[in-house]
């Protein structure tokens, strides 16, 4: 067993079963969704050999199946795609497998599979139909929603335990009591927000410009308010997070996308980046394609060592050093996200995004007032 | 003698380093005295940091029920590393 890294760790793994998709969502990040390849049976080898066995992982890794729509592949693919995880990974490493997936492809056979395997699965979804159809669309154009729903429907059927991702776009923001309603009429307990950003292939946010930071919060408050007059009827990862938070008084100055490995991405090619995952699939005159090594033809060290001592490494560095001087969020954010900065202020040397001041200032900012609230009431 | 030096000289060094210290620590402060964007932020910051810290009190103390709250996190496995509980990347579609 090598020795294990101090400071530097792995903890999660990113990898691009496909970048096909079957929908065409029009705030997609990712440049190459109509792309059909499949990650090779060496690839897929290579790949866990390289990162379940470095000196990087520690006692739990949890892998992702995203960047494209994991379920395109059948569940046999993914049987034998975690018996060769289980083939490479060392006594006492827990893995955990996750999908984040568009449902429209789930069926019973998926549900067999969740159920005996132990994956975990998140659905995408947007709420209410006309918020759904309104951005996830297939590519002709049609709307998606009720083939999602049926996806809903048949995890519910299955009792599997399932998550639900919506992106807020600016059109979400007048509807905090559609998508309450709509979560709880669906047994829809444990919800995430992402605002929609721009990146990669989705060059503007519907949430660009000031006037929509004000209108986030009053959604805030409103999903809040419903919140708390159904106690614990939806948990949001948003709001759990600002908690934890604030019961830290701050957090860790580290995060998953500011420290070098501490997310690999892998692609279907077998192509390894670090940081931000939206980097995989882009190119910058700086920085090129944004990995640092290939699974087949580089050992892990190689590729880590290539990483830490990239010139993406220490700009990452100097813009979280230049948050640090300039915000006043920094304790409670870290240092925001690379590839937001990159896609926003043209550079990762830099500092505020439209992220920062929706997901980190407003966002805890609506937390505290909500705290402040209770206590008055109390 | 030799020994009276080097007492002597440890000192001057420690009263040196001492004095180094302070200026280290007085001139960002001097600055941000002097500096209006600086002064700015360190109220900012002091002022976030007051409220963060009165609801942290707030909710040890549940004068803020976690029913209360829709609060959830406790009841899930792995807490307290409740990052593992979530798709932590926040870019998922």
């Amino acid at each position: 067993m090598p020795r294990p890294a101090e400071g530097v760790w792995t903890e999660l793994l990113v990898l691009q079963a496909t970048p096909f998709c079957n929908i065409d969502c029009s705030y997609c990040y990712l440049p190459a969704r109509a792309d059909r390849r499949r990650m090779s049976a060496a690839v897929l080898d290579a790949a866990f050999r390289a990162v379940l066995r470095s000196r990087f992982v520690r006692d739990e890794l949890t892998v992702v199946w995203h960047a494209g729509e994991p379920l395109v592949l059948p569940p046999s693919w993914y049987e034998e795609a975690f018996a060769v995880a289980d083939r490479h990974r060392p006594a006492g490493l827990r893995l955990r497998h996750s999908f984040q997936s568009n449902g429209l492809l789930l069926d019973a056979r998926w549900a067999d599979f969740l159920a005996q395997s132990g994956a975990e699965i998140g659905l995408s979804l947007d709420g209410p139909a006309h918020l759904h159809d309104s951005r996830r669309r297939t590519r002709g154009g049609g709307g998606t929603h009720a083939q999602a729903m049926r996806g809903l429907a048949l995890l519910r059927e299955a009792g599997l335990p399932f998550h639900v991702i919506t992106v807020l776009t600016a059109a979400s923001l007048d509807e905090p009591d559609a998508l309450f309603d709509f979560y709880a009429a669906h047994g829809i307990s444990r919800v995430a927000f992402n605002v929609e950003e721009a990146e990669g292939a989705n060059a503007r946010s519907s949430l660009a410009g000031p006037a929509h930071e004000a209108r986030f919060r009053a959604f805030l408050r409103r999903f809040f308010a419903r919140m708390q007059a159904a106690p614990g009827a939806i948990a949001l990862r948003e709001w759990e997070r600002a908690l934890a938070v604030i019961r830290a008084r701050g957090i860790a100055p580290e995060g998953q996308e500011t420290e070098p490995l501490r997310i690999v991405s892998v692609d279907v090619a077998g192509n390894v980046s670090t940081f931000s995952p939206e980097f995989l699939g882009l190119r910058h005159p700086r920085y090129g394609d944004f990995c640092f090594g290939n699974v087949l033809s580089d050992e892990f060290e190689t590729i880590a060592a290539r990483a830490l001592a990239s010139p993406l490494a220490s700009d990452i560095r100097a813009g979280i050093t230049a948050c640090e001087r300039s915000c006043a969020w920094f304790r409670y954010c870290g240092g925001g996200s690379p590839s937001n900065k990159l896609s926003e202020n043209g550079s990762v040397v830099s500092t505020e995004t439209m992220f920062c001041r929706l997901v980190q200032q407003a966002l805890l900012d609506e937390v505290l007032e909500t705290i402040e609230g209770q206590e008055v009431a109390a | 003698m030799r020994t009276l030096v080097a007492l002597v000289l440890r000192r001057v060094m420690v009263a040196g380093s001492g004095a180094l210290g302070l200026v280290a620590v007085a001139l960002p402060q001097a600055q941000a005295r002097t500096d209006p964007e600086a002064l700015a932020l360190e109220r900012s910051r002091v002022k976030l940091d007051e409220r963060v810290a009165r609801a942290s009190d707030l909710l040890s103390r549940e004068a803020v029920p976690p029913a209360a709250t829709g609060e959830r996190v406790a009841q899930w496995p792995n807490w307290p590393n409740y990052w593992s509980n979530w798709p932590n990347w926040r870019n998922f579609r």
